[in-house]
């Protein structure tokens, strides 16, 4: 076991981190109300690593792509997903969410078709949607690391700043233009999720963006900082022993046992704040 | 006396976002140390005024120049939860981030020290307008632009609100332009208020 622990060391490292920042950058998307836009965009990404991931094994041969297609077509489908939500939000008519409903089942339904058309793509699509971080490489997993250690420490020291666009969109509903912090925002929010969605998956990334907030939300005590750090705590602390659990029990499926205990630890930290 | 313009308009003309004319041949020159009160029914495109001076909505002629080197603007509440649980003191801190302190918050006096403990979510509607009042009087803008900021306040704290603009004016280089019906300053003698009754530019 102490072997098999040394093995994954960097990977259970690197998971734990990735998902302490993936649920400080939930806290401010879940702020704006835009998880279901979110969703969407996710799987715009999704949908251009899939089609990089097709074109990439049928010209691999003739060297014509490199290994970075994928991830250079999803943050291009991500970021045409991105402007065609926002342009449908923009347009009025039905609520928000159901725009983008529509269209996250548009962009699904896509993604299977361009499995059909490369048939090798299914098990790529099975690994993207529910991720295996048992199955990062080395390099993967420092990859990994590296984009955990620079966007946690941004989504905590940099909450204020954040925090305030993200109130000016949900409260003051003030008409808004362009700000450093906003264009920073989307621009990172847009490469994370494509990275995430590339590496750790679909499942792992919504997972770490939205559940720690959602239950921590329903805390009894108020406080920007405390809900930030509380949620980090949750999703960092939750991949680390749900990681550990399925590779002590090899039956668990390693995501989905980080989203159990995910859960439980983001209601237990919750408990105790509506006694006070 | 008559300080620098702030703001001028010449022969403004604009409609709804769908198209309806709302006002034609709108002329304002607005100077520091003056407060322009735009009235006028409902409908009559008071908040629309406000978008299409901060540029977030198109005006169909006319000229809009603004000479203030800051703006700071309060839409009207809409008294929305927030899905991050913070207090008044996290809202009052992440608009003033570096300059905020509860001495600075209290000391206009429309919020007190308890209040500023108070979850945004479960704050009454006065106490969050109170908290939007106070963080953008202490952000301290050449121009401030607030539409209907005394909805949800009470009578004392309406009053206290006007004297504090009064005097905002009045401190330096500043002018304000205020959405509201005209009772509010029938009620109240500002100093230095120039009424706009949109209903008379109506198209």
């Amino acid at each position: 076991m102490q072997a098999l622990f040394s093995i994954y060391a960097v990977t259970i490292l690197a998971a734990s981190v990735l998902g302490a920042a993936l649920a400080g950058l939930g806290t401010q998307l879940a702020a704006r109300d835009r998880a279901m836009q979110t969703l969407c965009i996710s799987q715009g990404a999704m949908l251009g690593v899939l089609l990089g991931l097709g074109i990439f094994d049928f010209m691999a041969d003739l060297a014509l792509v490199s290994s970075g297609a994928p991830f250079v077509l999803g943050l291009v489908l991500a970021a045409a997903t991105s402007y065609v939500s926002e342009r449908l939000a923009a347009s009025g008519g039905s609520s928000n969410n159901t725009h983008f409903a529509a269209l996250f089942a548009v962009l699904l339904a896509c993604g299977y078709l361009i499995s059909a058309l490369f048939p090798m793509l299914e098990s790529h699509m099975s690994q993207k949607y529910f991720g295996d971080l048992a199955t990062l490489s080395r390099s993967e997993s420092y990859a990994t690391l590296a984009v955990g250690l620079v966007l946690l420490p941004s989504a905590i020291v940099f909450r204020r700043q954040i925090t305030r666009d993200s109130f000016a969109i949900a409260i003051l509903g003030a008409p808004q233009k362009s700000t450093k912090w906003g264009n920073l925002f989307a621009v990172g929010s847009l490469i994370v999720l494509c990275f995430c969605i590339q590496t750790v998956g679909f499942l792992f990334t919504i997972a770490c963006l939205f559940i720690p907030t959602s239950v921590l939300s329903f805390g009894g005590k108020s406080g920007l900082t405390r809900h930030i750090v509380s949620c980090a705590m949750v999703g960092g602390l939750a991949t680390a022993l749900g990681f550990i659990l399925s590779l002590v029990f090899s039956h668990l499926p390693t995501v989905p046992t980080i989203i159990a205990v995910m859960t439980l630890a983001a209601g237990l930290f919750t408990k105790p704040w509506n006694k006070s | 006396m008559n300080q620098a313009s702030l703001l001028k308009i010449d022969g403004l003309s604009y409609g709804t976002p769908d198209g309806r004319p709302l006002v034609k041949g709108l002329d304002v020159d607005l100077g520091s140390g003056q407060i322009l009160a735009v009235t006028g029914p409902n409908g009559t495109g008071k908040s629309t005024l406000l978008q299409v001076l901060l540029g977030a909505h198109r005006a169909l002629s006319g000229t809009v120049s603004v000479r203030a080197t800051t703006v700071g603007y309060l839409a009207q509440l809409q008294n929305r939860e927030f899905h991050i649980p913070m207090t008044l003191a996290d809202v009052m801190a992440i608009h003033n981030s570096g300059s905020f302190s509860r001495v600075q918050a209290t000391g206009l006096g429309l919020l007190d020290t308890a209040a500023l403990s108070l979850s945004w979510n479960t704050a009454s509607g006065g106490e969050r307008q109170k908290t939007l009042l106070t963080q953008i009087l202490l952000s301290k803008p050449q121009l401030l632009v607030l539409d209907e900021p005394t909805n949800h306040l009470d009578a004392k704290s309406r009053s206290h609100l006007l004297g504090l603009l009064d005097d905002y004016v009045a401190s330096g280089d500043r002018s304000i332009i205020i959405v509201c019906h005209e009772k509010l300053i029938t009620e109240h003698s500002l100093h230095q208020v120039k009424v706009l009754d949109l209903s008379k530019f109506a198209s």
